[in-house]
């Protein structure tokens, strides 16, 4: 046991202490701290809208505009100023508008015409420099609109209040049966669960592929001999694995940490510096152990197959041809999941739970989406722990065959012949 | 003769079509050092592996210290592989700790044992090195290291000054000296007949997986010595010479001056000869039965001998 240990602990520090390494498992936490700094950073960057409303109403549409965009006291992302323009010196106005808007003294304006609010149903018209930007005329839109829809409710005697509860939203939603999930809409957990499949898609495939490097490295450096003079095989195999996959969970570790942590304080950083942070779907904490379920049983499973072909393979080459084998069986698991995402509670979603090549990827984005009953959670836990002995077991024999072969590849007819020997 | 520390007993490895070793019978005594010749593709590092449990015979028995090849068996011996090689980018003492903690060394004790030898050897101030970073002779003086930096009963070295320069040569020298001394058993295979003649005490020949001689050294040269025979005449006489060549039972003939070197056929004794060259009257200076060098054991044996034997390697 204490070899085995040996071996892990030499593979985890030979894993960790690279350059890769480090900027890996600082790029998560830098990724998150850009999504919430950036936005905020960059609204502050830009400096405040200052717009102007020309008001042809002479209702004081535009006033309560002002009002709407630019709060008093507030200190939000638009400066307004409203300005009347006097009879039959309306096109003077607008030229001189646009100039200031040439010379960057204003960003925008926005023109009422009379009959916005009255009869004739005139139009309103935005021109600024920032007329492309969404955010911008989204908000500036949203509140004309639903500035000009107040005044003409009630100057058609309606009040506003009563018809907004009258064509208040029938509060319809699906939901999976799960306490857990409260609050989050379908919509918002395929999200979650496409971001769960993809970690996993990519985590697994990266550190598959550490361990196949691995396992060349050893080959190719010709250390495997003396190595294997102290340990057997499927023990130095085990080791390796287990190594490697201790460094891959703590960066994983670090990742979903720093992601709580941004989920906890990222508001309050961000409303900080001016800023707000984008919604994200929120996901139960027993997502999360599937999730790290999966990816233990996925990496081991994978893992164990990538350490077989990197044994198997007389060169880089070789090596490079090969991890088709892995890598084909882990993207079948991969394009599963759009199906999955469409029928979460189908035959093809449940037989992708069991089965213990594709359940890594299958199970945590169903997780989400539906109750998954008991039994199959059981069952999919046994089939996928069955799977990674059986593989690392496999995978040990090949390893034994075939680390100190070198020349020609075996073809799988030899290989099979070896194993069944060893 | 002490009891074997490894022993061999009808052990036969193939691979595919190709055997690598056939029916070997091996003792390698408690304490000896132990050469086992013979050219490349002979068997030597097959049978090095299935000693150390890497390789898995197909038939027969291998025992290594008393029992079978089992790890707690495996942590007394050390083993300088034919295939050099370590983790390059690893530093030098963190790759000696864990190397002695694969041979069920504690860390602690490893570590120490690790610095003594990286003093003996002149790698002391290289202990935060990565190994890539060492030149190739320091990398080489770190690979023996590596092999009995856990205090091994037995070291096990296969084609050990193989691409060693002059200097390592000679370090690799007194290290084997030392372990020898210190009662070690050492095992190591080369195909330089010169290294196991001059290092060695006891010796296995071999030649397409076939053990053709082996035990002592000098019993082997025993056994195959009165085969041969110096003779010197009085003076270089036709007639002498011609008396020499008629005798019967020589199976060959080389001549230096005044002396011959004759080859006996399977069935002649020495003894034989001597009378007869006495009855004919031949005026002898010298007869005399000498001990074949492992080289004409080899030829005697084998046959031919294979191009790469033939250039000793200047140990």
């Amino acid at each position: 046991m204490s070899k085995t240990v040996a071996v892990v602990r030499r593979e985890f520090l030979a894993s960790i202490r690279t350059k890769g390494y480090v900027l890996g498992t600082l790029f998560g936490p830098a990724l998150i701290s850009l999504f919430i700094v950036l936005p905020a950073l960059f609204s502050k960057m830009d400096g405040p809208r200052r717009l102007v409303v020309v008001d042809e109403t002479g209702r004081g549409v535009g006033e309560r505009i002002a009002g709407s965009l630019a709060p008093e006291g507030g200190e939000g992302r638009y400066r307004v100023e409203v300005a009347t323009p006097r009879e039959g010196r309306a096109d003077s106005l607008r030229t001189a508008l646009r100039r200031r808007a040439a010379s960057e003294e204003i960003t925008g304006f926005v023109w009422l015409s009379p009959g916005v609010v009255g009869e004739g149903r005139g139009g309103v018209l935005y021109e600024g420099r920032d007329a492309s930007s969404p955010r911008d005329v989204r908000e500036v839109e949203a509140a004309v609109a639903g500035t000009v829809r107040e005044v003409r409710l009630s100057e058609s005697g309606i009040d506003p209040e009563r018809l907004q509860s009258v064509l208040e939203p029938v509060a319809f939603s699906a939901r999976g049966i799960r306490e857990e999930i409260v609050g989050a809409t379908p919509d918002e957990l395929v999200e979650a669960a496409i971001y769960l499949a993809m970690a996993l898609y990519f985590v697994i495939l990266f550190w598959g592929m550490a361990v196949l490097r691995g396992v060349r490295e050893e080959k190719e450096s010709r250390v495997v001999e003396l190595v294997l003079s102290s340990v057997d095989p499927e023990r130095l195999m085990a080791g390796k694995v287990a190594g490697i996959g201790a460094a891959g969970l703590l960066q994983l570790a670090v990742w979903v940490g720093f992601a709580a942590l941004a989920l906890g304080f990222g508001e309050e950083v961000a409303a900080a510096l001016g800023g707000g942070v984008p919604e994200l779907p929120r996901v139960p904490w027993s997502a999360g152990i599937v999730f790290l379920l999966c990816f233990t049983g996925g990496f081991f499973l994978y893992a164990s197959i990538y350490a077989a072909l990197g044994a198997v393979a007389t060169s880089s080459q070789d090596a490079q041809s090969l991890q088709y084998f892995a890598v084909a069986p882990l993207f079948v698991a991969f394009m599963m999941i759009f199906s999955v995402l469409g029928d979460p509670g189908g035959t093809l979603a449940t037989a992708g739970t069991l089965v213990p090549f594709t359940s890594p990827l299958v199970l945590p984005p169903r997780f989400v989406l539906v109750p998954v009953p008991g039994w199959q959670l059981a069952l999919t836990a046994i089939a996928l722990a069955a799977a990674c002995w059986l593989f690392l077991w496999i995978g040990g024999k090949v390893y034994k065959v075939t680390i100190l072969a070198t020349g020609q590849r075996p073809s799988p007819r030899q290989l099979w012949r070896w194993v069944r020997a060893a | 003769m002490n009891a074997p520390d490894i022993s061999l007993n009808g052990v036969r490895k193939a691979y595919g079509d190709t055997v690598a070793v056939r029916d070997l019978d091996l003792e390698i005594p408690s304490g000896s050092t132990f050469a086992l010749l013979g050219p490349n593709g002979s068997g030597k590092t097959t049978t090095i592996r299935m000693i150390l449990g890497i390789q898995e015979p197909e038939a027969g028995e291998v025992r290594l210290l008393g029992g079978p090849v089992r790890p707690a068996a495996l942590d007394r011996v050390g083993y300088l592989p034919e295939e050099r090689g370590l983790y390059p980018k690893m530093k030098v003492l963190d790759l000696l700790v864990f190397l002695a903690e694969l041979k069920g060394i504690p860390r602690g004790r490893g570590r120490s044992r690790a610095r003594e030898w990286m003093e003996r050897v002149g790698l002391a101030d290289r202990a935060d090195d990565r190994v890539q970073g060492l030149s190739k002779g320091m990398q080489q003086k770190l690979q023996f290291v590596a092999a009995v930096v856990h205090d091994p009963d037995v070291v096990i070295l296969d084609e050990p000054f193989s691409g060693l320069d002059p200097i390592n040569q000679q370090a690799l020298r007194d290290i084997v000296s030392d372990l020898r001394r210190e009662g070690r058993t050492i095992l190591f295979s080369t195909h330089i007949i010169e290294h196991a003649e001059r290092l060695c005490d006891h010796v296995c020949i071999l030649a397409r997986g076939w053990a053709v001689a082996g035990g002592e050294v000098a019993e082997v040269k025993r056994r195959h010595g009165d085969r041969t025979v110096a003779i010197g005449l009085e003076s270089r006489s036709a007639e002498g010479e011609e008396a020499v060549r008629r005798a019967p039972g020589i199976a060959s003939l080389r001549r230096d001056g005044a002396t011959f070197e004759v080859r006996l056929e399977e069935d002649v004794e020495p003894a034989a000869l001597l009378r007869r060259l006495v009855d004919d009257g031949v005026a002898l200076r010298r007869f005399e039965v000498m001990d074949p060098s492992l080289q004409q054991v080899f030829v005697e044996r084998v046959g031919e001998l294979p191009p790469e034997m033939e250039e000793p390697a200047g140990v």
